[in-house]
């Protein structure tokens, strides 16, 4: 049997990597929800390794056509708006602005940090006259003044897969969760 | 100077102090060529907040963009509300005055430039000038 000092040790070299694609997708991990900050080994014992992309799951796939999506959007003008685009990106377009599929840089480092061309950008086009104050999630957020053709809210898809919604011109993401 | 000269360069801020040519003589002769012409006096501009107030004053609008990705979405949609312009200018008055409080900005506002030249002139074809006075 293992002494605990080795067995720590062990752990310590086995839990970054069970808990890799959380980190890779952003948010609050296991990890850092156990320990309260992310599982970080002192360098003395290891060397830690170069970030590299995590292949996604077939389970962790939101970009999917589909019937409602979580968390609750408050507006079903905008859900039924959201669906409609989230179907023609998954059919590959086409899309009606030169500005659609196009690389989103993600300058603000609002989403998770990868590399360039892994985001890519949709404007999103909902009906006329539709509310500048939007509850997702019972978050209350303040739309930006509407303005021009392609208004102020668009859909960001990371590496064909994950969708986040943007009301807010890139002020805030939300990520969704396509429901067949 | 003629339009072509007032264009030219791939520099995201064309230095144009020490030029014998003022900002009002510059934007004339944008303005005649069907340019749409923005100009922002820099010694208001003491942050990237204050440039997207000053860009959306400019405009006549309530919001021009919150962030440097905003920023590079609403210059790059110009020609869907500006239809029919060859190109659209930033004449910068007191350039050195640009960002006195932030100058983290300037790095992020000259790639932001840069980004949406390359999307308009590949995107619509139509050109995008800063010119600093």
């Amino acid at each position: 049997m293992k002494k605990p000092a080795a067995l720590l040790f062990t752990l310590s070299l086995l839990l970054p990597m069970v808990f890799a694609p959380a980190f890779a997708a952003g948010g609050n991990s296991a990890v850092e929800q156990l320990l309260g900050h992310p599982a970080a080994p002192s360098a003395a014992e290891f060397q830690a390794p170069e970030p590299v992309l995590i292949p996604l799951k077939p389970s962790a796939r939101d970009l999917q056509p589909g019937n409602s999506i979580l968390p609750v959007i408050e507006d079903r003008g905008r859900v039924e708006a959201i669906l409609e685009l989230v179907a023609l990106i998954s059919r590959g377009g086409p899309f009606p602005f030169k500005e659609d599929h196009k690389p989103f840089k993600n300058r603000e480092g609002l989403l998770p940090a990868q590399p360039l061309g892994f985001y890519k950008e949709y404007t999103l086009l909902v009906p006329k006259n539709s509310s500048r104050e939007l509850v997702i999630g019972g978050v209350l957020y303040h739309l930006p003044p509407s303005y021009g053709v392609r208004g102020c809210e668009r859909l960001v898809v990371g590496g064909g897969e994950i969708v986040y919604y943007s009301p807010t011109h890139y002020k805030d993401f939300i990520r969704l969760t396509i429901v067949p | 100077m003629d339009i072509a000269e007032l264009t030219a360069g791939n520099a995201p801020v064309k230095d144009m102090r020490g030029l014998s040519i003022s900002p009002a003589a510059a934007a004339g002769l944008l303005g005649s060529a069907g340019w749409l012409v923005l100009r922002l006096d820099c010694s208001s501009i003491r942050d990237r907040g204050e440039l997207f107030s000053a860009c959306a004053a400019a405009l006549g609008r309530e919001y021009f963009a919150a962030n440097w990705d905003g920023f590079v979405d609403a210059l790059r949609s110009l020609p869907y509300d500006q239809e029919g312009r060859p190109g659209y200018a930033l004449l910068l008055e007191r350039y050195e005055a640009l960002f006195s409080s932030d100058p983290a900005a300037l790095p992020a506002f000259l790639e932001s430039l840069s980004d949406a030249r390359e999307s308009l002139a590949g995107g619509h074809g139509v050109g995008l000038a800063a010119l600093a006075f």
